[in-house]
């Protein structure tokens, strides 16, 4: 008994000590007593590699003021950001997504206007809007403007005498064909339901063209989901290929990771995917070809144009952090022309389309095709341009109509009650 | 002496206070939002009354999902309490390997639960899983399931994966139930010409009362709380088939439904305190029969 | 021992044995795809990898967090674990020993606390009006907090099995109730208190919730966030991510080890005598 009390005191004072003595260390080498906090959600910040840590260090080796970066994991960041801001223990630094999505994160309160920040006027256009709220420019977004369509491999469709399908019963024509020879058409990882939900947010733009000011009628809740009948066809086109087998067997199995290899082996010959991605899969499976690989938008519902982000995730001040002005110094830091080029180059997920006019973009097969396969033209997709969407909840949704118990009418109307109650909750509060 | 001098509440005191002070009084504050209309774009709430209750007694969908925890709890309670039962009285058993043999049967429980749905994922997938491959290479192949993606097993796998990761918990409270039966008593069970079975129900089952006590009551409130093995392994899906509370709580706080969220963990909390306190009643007064 | 008996032990442990591949191969599967490429471990398997890259490991270890967040979460489990079992295990001897109406119900509120959801928002700010947030001391007692309901439960099970006659006989030799306790009845509680230290253990050297909200430095949080530096939605490096884990896992297997060695084999049946 009293052995274990005087280990486990020994352990106690060995961490004290532990603690402390590297505490000890790195107060010697401060300048200037500076930390910024700086919270980001795991899947934005250091993909691949660690350029978002180097050029932490960096800034702190010039300046001498610490960044405290906090990589929470993906399914806790809202809750942990929102439980910070109403607990006062708002950080220096976060992100959120540009467009509609940094809504609920109170903007109006929480976001330092940065409008007159030097670096403002080297923002491409998308990253400009992307980034302006309420007329003001709340962010810095070091991204890249992106959307998502399905990814094919042209030698496997001219092996089989197959062109780009421009509608729905080309696009099962092509699917056949494929499985017939033994090919998934388009692998879907079904595990992911956010991954279901974006294929049905990318038809927003063409369903936005057919009904004028689609977007701010959604948002004013003056038009439902279910009263658009673009939504309803391409949910049973989307319901059909499923049935069709065009997804390939089990998909309700598949995990993200699983699609590089079955795409980098040829067990498939198309996947829905955002114009970088095609390298990811030459990086890991560099016999694959996949460089070559190029983009067609989803042809449901009569849709034929790009949907694409607005902008992607941007950095933000706190508006109130005691710590302002070295927030500002951090983001003119960034925002340096080496340094741009330094995150960017670090980034492969980011190169197509960057944000500051000082870095040239990489644009991929993929994004050239996809333009040039979408004679409709351009447009936001609804993940980004209308309010209380949420991926994982639509993506449930639509997941249950492919199992069969909801239709797709029975979807759009459960859509449609769920915004209702963030109508209902936010309505004179 | 009077008892209350010996066992003074001042040795209660500083354990409640301080569980008090920073979990069961925040904790129990915190659900008056469930009466407002919370929710991620304002910072202000509005007093709404029961409207949030009377929301979810009206969605079938929760009801369904209910369903799930109670099919779960009362399988995993069952099968963990068994096993764990079994496991440790085979290893206090005199044998050779025995320390290592209770250490791998504990591991599953150090390892975190991300890896543990990612492994068995892995093993699940239909496909390419060794689950699906073992069946098909000893001949059962037509056996071979959608163990997680087909909506009527989707559960049953989740049990499974549970005991697999508790059972190891289950067997270490018996352990240490099974070391305060003293030797002698087994002993004196032998001269009486008591067979296994008779030893077993006689001398061990009364000493480790305790232990089932303890292992059953925390087996159904974890079944009823589960949230980190389903959701590593299936997010609740495919669809909601295999949706529990805390993933629905877990959900609506990442809408952004905050007041109704409360109100969902309110009612799990009632439902659990009811079932609690209950049990332990039950307990307490046959304990107290027993003891004198 | 009996003939008979050996023969019975020596099946059981080749079926125990048997059984055990159960637990072995997922872990064999983890271990495996520790020391894999990238891309091979994007699918957990028993596949044998093309090449072990047991640098891996040395990867991970020499993340330049690890020595800073391995002591982190030392100094909470270590500091968390001790002071619960100092607290729960005196409060639940009272709460056994003298059941009067009032000790039921303190009983009762604390089994509230196996039940009870931690709100984020009113903890924080309690901890804000105590001085207590953001600190290592404020999570120590957090986590005292949070692990005392089931503390005080297991220890209140098994109390009931020490006799109080010992009790009586400790006062006559003069003790009274601290020393009765630590001195009398808290030894022969060694297989509880080495289970409730495992376990209370594990649950905070794993836990990484309490340091996202609670504690707003990353140089304070521990070494089971160091695993989310590796993965993400869409890159990820699992076999970093297993390597991680099994370092994670390293100290709590020590830790389960010391405990059997020095606690419970003293403990062989015969513990309670006379």
């Amino acid at each position: 008994m009293r052995r274990l009390s005087k280990v486990l005191a020994a352990l106690l004072l060995v961490s004290l000590l532990g603690a402390s003595a590297v505490t000890a260390v790195a107060e010697t080498a401060k300048i200037e007593g500076v930390t910024l906090t700086y919270v980001a959600s795991q899947n934005w910040v250091n993909k691949a590699g660690n350029v978002d840590d180097a050029l932490n260090q960096k800034f702190e080796e010039e300046t001498g003021i610490k960044i405290d970066m906090q990589v929470v994991p993906d399914d806790q960041y809202a809750n942990v950001l929102k439980t910070k801001m109403s607990t006062g223990e708002v950080p220096d630094i976060f992100m959120v997504s540009g467009g509609i999505g940094a809504e609920k994160y109170l903007p109006e309160k929480y976001f330092a206007d940065l409008s007159n920040e030097s670096w403002v006027s080297r923002y491409v256009d998308y990253a400009k809007q992307g980034t302006t709220i309420g007329g003001k420019v709340m962010g810095l977004m070091t991204w890249c403007v992106d959307g998502w369509g399905i990814l094919y491999n042209p030698a496997v469709y001219e092996k089989y005498g197959l062109k780009v399908p421009t509608n729905f019963d080309e696009f099962k024509t092509v699917c056949q064909t494929l499985k017939d020879n033994g090919i998934t058409p388009v692998y879907e990882i079904g595990k992911e339901s956010w991954h279901w939900a974006v294929w049905f947010s990318q038809v927003g733009p063409f369903a936005a063209s057919k009904h004028e000011d689609l977007y701010g009628k959604l948002n004013r809740n003056e038009i439902k989901f279910a009263d658009v009948p673009e939504f309803e066809q391409f949910l049973k086109d989307f319901k059909e290929a499923y049935d069709l087998g065009c997804f390939g067997q089990d998909s309700l199995a598949n995990p993200w990771d699983a699609a590089y290899e079955v795409l980098g082996t040829g067990g498939a010959a198309g996947f829905l995917a955002y114009q970088s991605y095609q390298h990811e899969v030459m990086d890991k499976y560099p016999e694959s070809g996949a460089d070559t690989w190029q983009m067609y938008p989803i042809p449901f519902a009569g849709n034929n144009m790009y949907s694409h982000s607005a902008g992607g995730n941007m950095r933000v001040a706190y508006k109130d952090s005691p710590n302002l002005k070295y927030v500002k110094m951090f983001f003119d830091f960034l925002t340096r022309p080496d340094n741009l080029k330094t995150f960017y180059d670090g980034r492969g997920d980011l190169q197509t389309n960057p944000s500051f006019v000082d870095v040239a973009g990489k644009p991929t097969s993929s994004g050239e095709s996809i333009v040039k396969n979408a004679p409709g033209g351009q447009g936001m997709d609804m993940e980004y341009g209308v309010k209380y969407w949420d991926n994982t909840q639509v993506g449930i949704f639509i997941q249950e109509m492919m199992l069969g118990n909801k239709t797709p009418s029975e979807v759009l109307k459960a859509i449609d009650e769920k915004r209702q109650e963030m109508f209902d909750a936010t309505s004179a509060s | 002496m009077k008892p209350n001098q010996i066992y003074s509440k001042w040795f209660v005191m500083p354990a409640f206070l301080l569980f008090f002070i920073l979990f069961l009084m925040p904790s129990i504050l915190g659900m008056y939002t469930s009466f407002t209309n919370w929710n991620a774009m304002s910072e202000n709430m509005r007093f709404i009354g029961l409207t949030n209750y009377v929301k979810i007694f009206g969605d079938s969908a929760i009801l369904r999902v209910f369903g799930n925890n109670i099919y779960y709890a009362v399988w995993t309670s069952l099968l963990k309490g068994v096993f764990g039962l079994l496991l440790a009285l085979v290893l206090n058993r005199a044998l050779k390997t025995r320390n290592v043999l209770r250490m791998i049967f504990f591991l599953p429980m150090i390892i975190s639960n991300l890896i543990v749905g990612l492994v068995f994922q892995q093993i699940f997938h239909p496909a390419h899983g060794i689950l699906n491959e073992f069946l098909k290479l000893i001949g059962l192949g037509s056996l071979a399931r959608g163990w997680i993606i087909d909506p009527g097993l989707v559960m049953g796998s989740s049990v499974a994966i549970e005991v697999w990761k508790a059972a190891g918990f289950n067997m270490v409270i018996f352990l240490a139930g099974l070391q305060s039966v003293p030797a002698e008593m087994y002993e004196a069970c032998d001269i009486d010409g008591g067979n296994a079975w008779r030893q077993f129900v006689n001398v061990t089952l009364p000493f480790i009362l305790p232990s089932i006590v303890i292992n059953m009551l925390l087996n159904i409130i974890s079944g009823l709380k589960v949230f980190d093995v389903i959701f590593a392994l299936t997010n609740g899906g495919p669809g909601r088939s295999s949706e529990v509370i805390s993933i629905t709580i877990f959900n609506e706080f990442s809408y952004g439904n905050y007041g109704y969220a409360t109100a969902l963990s309110t009612l799990l909390f009632l439902a659990l305190s009811l079932i609690s306190i209950s049990v332990i009643r039950f307990y307490m007064r046959k304990g107290e029969r027993a003891m004198e | 021992m009996k003939r008979r008996a050996r023969m019975t032990n020596l099946s059981l442990e080749i079926l125990m044995w048997l059984i055990s591949l159960l637990i072995l191969i997922p872990l064999a599967m983890i271990l495996l795809n520790s020391v894999k490429n990238v891309k091979e471990s994007a699918i957990m398997s028993l596949k044998l990898p093309t090449e072990f890259h047991f640098e891996n490991f040395s990867q991970v270890l020499s993340d330049d967090k690890v020595v800073r967040s391995f002591f982190n979460s030392l100094l909470l489990s270590a500091g968390s674990t001790v002071l619960t079992i100092v607290l729960s295990g005196l409060a639940a001897y009272v709460l056994s020993r003298n059941r009067s109406k009032g000790n039921r119900l303190l009983y009762m509120l604390f089994l509230l606390g196996l039940v009870a959801p931690l709100n984020y928002i009113t903890t924080v700010k309690v901890m804000q009006l105590l001085g207590i947030i953001n600190t290592f001391g404020g999570a120590i007692l957090l986590y005292t907090a949070l692990f005392i309901p089931f503390t005080v439960f297991l220890y209140y099970g098994f109390i009931g099995s020490v006799p109080r006659e010992l009790d009586e006989a400790a006062m006559i030799d003069g003790c009274r109730g601290l020393g009765i306790f630590f001195r009398i009845i808290f030894p022969l509680l060694k297989p509880v208190t080495m289970t409730a230290l495992v376990l209370n253990f594990l649950n905070c050297w794993n836990d990484f919730i309490i340091p996202l909200y609670f504690l707003n430095s990353s140089r304070k949080w521990g070494m089971v966030m160091l695993m989310y530096n590796y993965f993400s939605r869409y890159v990820s490096s699992w076999n970093l991510v297993s390597a991680s884990m099994i370092v994670n896992m390293v100290p709590i297997v020590l830790l389960y080890i010391f405990g059997q060695k020095y606690l419970i084999s003293g403990m062989t049946a015969g513990a309670v005598k006379g």
